[in-house]
């Protein structure tokens, strides 16, 4: 099998939970498309020994977009934070709304390793050790930075929501 | 639980994701272009060709309707230009036709200047026109032309050392379009004497470059926009060691052209990048010599596996003017020397030297 026809049989069957997982990453469709494309062309360029073998290609694509994202992310700042201030707290629906959105921005906060650990863990369900492999580091480290992803998503939470712990008393 | 509503949440914005459909190549497609021969590798969907007729076709609208743009003919090499050509920007470019070679186009040959040897002359141009053919889709902005301010001899450092294509050699690119896949760029660049070059930029990841006889797989459109949107020359941000970047003119005739000052080893699949200075000139020698003395073939983005064990390697090779020279290298894969355009057999011969460079302080 030729290599062209290795990863467009790859976009095919995976292309879309691969945009989704670049979605996750970057909150941003065109960004994510971009993420998904770069990943593709880097793996294209450096194509060495994954014919034949579907799931090392896709491993390899995996690790490309995770790659692409560190290194594309890195310096990029960070939302103010009175941005994160803004919220709705009327009625249980919009609390919860409120509260989804805030997490979701809350997201964009965090520093790119410790948001990659996170959407590889909690979207993609991934093991630890899968993690580690995709970014590079030691299982430690990724539990690490899950643990420092969480305690900043439930502060950045708890900071801009108030009423809601009041509201659980 | 935050574990679970970061799951709830995530769940939640998983419909916003773009429609990984408009990824995929129609098999179609792939076997058709196979079969023709042509050289990239993985091939544009459907979706990229129909978006860059689409945008052809609307091309003259749109610089008809944006201001301060101009509209005459650009000259063609019949017309006598002035002291200084003022190149005018196209009002669109042609839609290519079927059947054709997907050669870059231009409106008119170089002009009084050598575009054979290179993509533009190394002197510094008097004027440099950006014509820009943005895709309404597109997130690259809007359409129109802008006449560079500035400083002009850093467009002729980042195109006049691009490399040519190589006969029979394969381009890389992949099935997934992009939003500014049907985007396109022309430079115009005059000297003094009325001697001028255009330079096609399209920013179809998998189409190249050309002035009209000097045609490159290499991708410039990221410099046309960059100063298009500045309306000046922009320093690009330099390749770095994990990326094979522009390449190099001469690398097309030899692994490692020239006389490099300093090169950079780094392991691409992780770990550390190596010294930017030799630890030992005599490694560095070694190095040279022994990537240039295998013979060289064009280059073609295949493998045959030579082992179970693959590592990646990328060797950059630093001049004291123009870019640099990036080698991939790569144990457990014939060819397993790659530098863009050229390949070379195995990497037995190199990855000791390599192992030296790593380790050294």
């Amino acid at each position: 099998m030729q290599v062209d026809e290795e990863l467009s049989s790859l976009v095919r069957d995976r292309g879309q939970h691969l945009v989704r997982v670049a979605y996750q990453l970057t909150h941003d469709r065109s960004t994510a498309e971009d993420l998904v494309q770069e990943a593709l062309f880097q793996v294209c360029r450096s194509w060495r020994t994954r014919r034949g073998q579907p799931d090392r290609l896709e491993a390899y694509v995996r690790r490309a977009m995770m790659n692409v994202y560190l290194k594309r992310q890195r310096g990029k700042p960070l939302l103010p934070d009175a941005e994160l201030a803004e919220q709705s707290t009327d009625g249980a629906f919009d609390k919860h709304l409120a509260d989804r959105d805030e997490i979701w921005r809350s997201l964009e906060q965090l520093p790119m390793r410790q948001r990659a650990v996170l959407v590889l863990r909690f979207y993609e369900d991934l093991p630890d050790s899968e993690i580690a492999r995709l970014l590079s580091c030691r299982q430690s480290t990724v539990r690490s930075l899950a643990a420092r992803g969480l305690t900043a998503l439930r502060t950045h939470v708890g900071y801009v929501i108030p009423l809601s712990k009041e509201g659980q008393r | 639980m935050i574990e679970q509503q970061l799951r709830d949440v995530m769940t939640a914005h998983d419909a916003e994701a773009p429609d990984g459909s408009r990824l995929v190549v129609p098999p179609r497609a792939t076997a058709a272009r196979a079969r023709r021969g042509q050289l990239a590798v993985v091939l544009v969907s459907a979706a990229v060709i129909a978006l860059v007729i689409a945008t052809f076709s609307v091309h003259s609208q749109l610089f008809n309707r944006s201001t301060g743009t101009s509209l005459t003919p650009a000259p063609t090499s019949a017309s006598k230009p002035p002291t200084v050509a003022a190149l005018a920007c196209p009002s669109a470019l042609p839609r290519p036709k079927a059947g054709s070679p997907d050669l870059p186009w231009v409106p008119a040959k170089p002009h009084n200047v050598d575009g054979t040897s290179r993509m533009v002359p190394l002197e510094r141009p008097s004027r440099v026109v950006v014509c820009a053919y943005i895709d309404p889709r597109s997130p690259a902005g809007r359409s129109g032309s802008a006449v560079l301010s500035g400083d002009l001899q850093g467009v002729a450092d980042d195109l006049a050392w691009t490399p040519p294509a190589v006969a029979g050699s394969g381009q890389a690119c992949t099935a997934v379009a992009l939003p500014t896949d049907g985007d396109g760029y022309l430079i115009g660049l005059s000297y003094p004497g009325g001697g001028f070059v255009w330079v096609s930029a399209s920013a179809n990841h998998c189409s190249g470059s050309g002035n009209g006889v000097f045609n490159s797989p290499a991708h410039l459109s990221g410099f046309a926009k960059r100063w298009y949107q500045a309306g000046h020359w922009v320093a690009g941000t330099a390749p770095t060691c994990r990326s094979l970047g522009a390449g190099r003119l001469g690398q097309q005739k030899q692994m490692v052209p020239g006389s490099p000052v300093s090169v950079t080893a780094c392991n691409v699949d992780g770990g550390k990048t190596g010294p930017t200075r030799p630890a030992s000139a005599t490694v560095v020698r070694q190095l040279i010599a022994a990537l240039n003395a295998s013979p060289s073939t064009p280059w073609q983005p295949t493998c045959q596996p030579t082992g179970s064990t693959f590592r990646d390697y990328n060797l950059q090779f630093a001049y004291s003017q123009g870019p640099p020279v990036t080698i991939s290298v790569t144990s457990g894969c014939t060819p397993g020397v790659v530098n863009g355009s050229l390949q070379a057999g195995g990497a037995s011969a190199i990855l000791p030297l390599i192992n030296t460079l790593l380790r050294a302080p």
